[in-house]
């Protein structure tokens, strides 16, 4: 029984740092549609830094957490310095992201990813699960206990009321986008570095499970620890049954079991989400701009 | 306002073939550089794998089919703002549907072709139809939910194929070829007469989206759905609806895919065309117009660079210029905002 456990909170940081990034870029009103680019281009760095820079784990995190950043960049010039259409600009990313470092990864790296893992600290886990949970919870508590967090919140619900009171809404943007791509780019450094070892060049989803965990979490960084755990568990029973030959499905349909979950968590959270108050932040995917006449 | 919006389009879609063109060269140089290649020779092969022989032009114009009927339908539900990445799903039904009833259906032939058009339409149509009811009923964002459609799709098209459909003949993995008298007829060898299909779907949907009520629907929803609502238009019902009839065009291209270029099938038919029609879309800027010149340039870039892979060039280089590709068009959105604002600072 233990060990299948650890086989599944090993997952949980993934869609931890992942989600939390997302959350964060969705709570300042900016939808992040290019989530899977993000994190593709932060592993690819990191795997570059891995391979010419130095042979160490803890700096390919970081470079990846940059390379996210370098994503997050753009997203705020062409979104919010531009007030191009959001998802126009998260489509852009999002294929540029994951052809970039598809090419570069087959190109100059001959496919190769680095063997060596994290080694596990305590209960036969590695740091990152430790380092991921407290990212989580200093998130939780910026968010909802500091002046920070209304402020962010303010600038997603209302940005022209947030505009009155002095806050510049444009920069609480970008710092959010910034610091949220920098989490995504972790997320994926640490996905294709340490779970999948090797990369795939077209869509995997991982991101894309990121973005429903957000929903499902209904914007509270507290949930995405739930939902975290119950999409690796769903993937962890998934690869279990397929290795252990239990073929209750043909294998197409269940290598196709997270996405289901997926069809299912988001419809189930927009169901539920209609009997109580909307969580969705108001001016989530429309950009601010100072001047317009209502 | 600099010019005419006509003239305006024209010259920023000219624009956006500079800038790729531009960026796939130039991603190429140090590319030729380290192989020793020449890269003027690397052009003029690009060209002639394209354009300017007569078999790479047949082979541009058929990868042009899918692209130009999958970036029809997107255009009718990205008018309304509804996000349908879910064309690759609907590619798939409209294979399962054009295969099943052209395998099994004892039918003479045109009947066939008839009811595998029918047939995909209707159920590409149902499949895209669930993400337009989710989304207008329980406002289910549509991205995630298409984008996961299509896993669910690709499977059932994969085990269908690999499972009961696959050929009674051994060592193979594909289904039975198509019988003769249910294949489209080839009007220059690569080239099928699918192509024509495509073409006569562009008037059809200009008149869909420009002329007739439900265009205009579409419109007002995608500009402003309260605004919409007010003025009398079911906005939930336009959802659905758009939905419904893009997921029955993007199906067409399986048929045409079956029908006209594979006559069989073989898990990984649709080949991403679902994917890369969004950008074929977002370059004509959501006119159906000039969707047959924006799907012809991606195939364009799409071949040509496949074709570099024999000169010597990484294969996933395919991949990098669709990146560029998308980029593009993100710039052209943003160069097309600058226009529009008429330099005016606008903050």
């Amino acid at each position: 029984m233990y060990e299948p456990i650890v086989a599944i909170l090993s997952m949980l940081p993934i869609y931890i740092l992942g989600t939390n990034g997302e959350l964060l870029s969705q709570l300042s009103g900016v939808y992040n549609i290019g989530i899977e680019g993000v994190m593709a281009f932060g592993a690819i760095t990191a795997i570059l830094s891995y391979n010419f820079v130095a042979p160490n784990l803890w700096i390919s995190m970081l470079v990846g957490a940059l390379g996210g950043v370098v994503f997050g960049v753009l997203n705020s010039i062409l979104s919010i310095h531009f007030k191009l259409d959001q998802i126009v600009v998260g489509f852009g990313l999002w294929f540029f992201g994951i052809g970039l470092a598809g090419f570069i990864q087959t190109t100059f790296l001959g496919g190769a990813p680095p063997i060596e893992r994290f080694s596990a600290v305590l209960f036969d886990l590695d740091p990152i699960f430790y380092l991921s949970i407290v990212i989580g919870i200093i998130l939780w508590i910026i968010i909802s206990k500091t002046s920070l967090g209304l402020t962010i919140k303010a600038v997603g619900e209302n940005p022209r009321a947030a505009d009155s009171l002095g806050i510049n809404v444009n920069k609480v943007r970008w710092f959010c986008v910034l610091i949220g791509c920098a989490l995504i780019g972790m997320s994926g450094a640490y996905l294709y570095m340490n779970y999948l070892q090797g990369f795939r060049t077209m869509v995997s989803g991982f991101g894309w499970m990121c973005f429903a965990l957000v929903m499902f979490a209904r914007w509270r960084v507290l949930n995405t620890f739930v939902g975290a755990t119950v999409f690796s568990a769903i993937i962890g029973i998934q690869t279990r049954m397929q290795v252990a030959g239990i073929m209750i499905l043909p294998v197409e349909f269940l290598s196709v079991l997270p996405h289901i979950a997926v069809i299912i968590v988001l419809v189930a959270a927009c169901v539920t989400a209609k009997f109580g108050k909307s969580a969705m932040p108001s001016s989530l995917g429309t950009p601010y701009i100072k001047e317009a006449v209502y | 306002m600099m010019f005419q919006k006509k003239t305006r389009g024209i010259l920023l879609s000219l624009i956006f073939i500079f800038i790729t063109f531009f960026g796939i060269f130039l991603c190429l140089l140090p590319i030729c550089q380290s192989k020793n290649l020449s890269i003027v020779e690397i052009f003029n092969y690009f060209l002639y794998s394209t354009i300017t022989s007569p078999s790479g032009l047949a082979q541009t114009l058929m990868k042009t089919t899918p692209l130009l009927i999958t970036s029809l339908g997107l255009c009718i539900a990205f008018k309304a703002r509804v996000w349908n990445i879910g064309a690759e799903g609907q590619i798939a039904f409209g294979v399962i549907a054009s295969l099943g009833t052209c395998l099994f259906l004892p039918l003479p032939g045109i009947i066939k072709i008839i009811l595998a058009i029918v047939f995909s339409l209707l159920l590409g149509a149902a499949w895209g139809g669930v993400a337009g009811y989710l989304k207008s009923r329980w406002s289910v964002p549509e991205i995630p939910i298409t984008l996961m459609q299509n896993f669910v799709a690709l499977a059932l098209m994969d085990f269908l194929i690999a499972g009961p459909w696959l050929s009674s003949q051994p060592g193979y993995a594909h289904t039975d070829p198509l019988p003769l008298d249910a294949r489209l007829p080839y009007l220059a060898y690569p080239l099928n007469s699918s192509f024509l299909l495509g073409i006569i779907l562009v008037p059809i949907v200009f008149w869909i989206m420009k002329r007739s009520v439900f265009g205009f629907q579409l419109k007002a929803t995608g500009y402003n759905p309260i605004a919409a609502n007010y003025g009398g238009i079911n906005v939930k019902k336009i959802i659905v609806m758009s939905m419904f009839v893009s997921g029955g065009i993007c199906a067409l291209a399986g048929t045409s895919l079956v029908l006209g270029e594979f006559f069989f099938g073989v898990k990984g038919v649709t080949g991403n065309y679902g994917f890369y029609a969004i950008v074929s879309t977002l370059i004509a800027r959501l006119d159906p117009k000039l969707t047959p010149f924006t799907s012809f340039f991606v195939a364009l870039v799409l071949v040509g660079t496949n074709a570099l892979t024999l000169k010597g060039i990484p294969g996933p280089f395919v991949h990098l210029s669709v990146g560029i590709l998308f980029i593009g068009a993100v710039l052209i959105f943003l160069l097309e905002k600058v226009i529009e604002s008429g330099g005016e600072k606008n903050v």
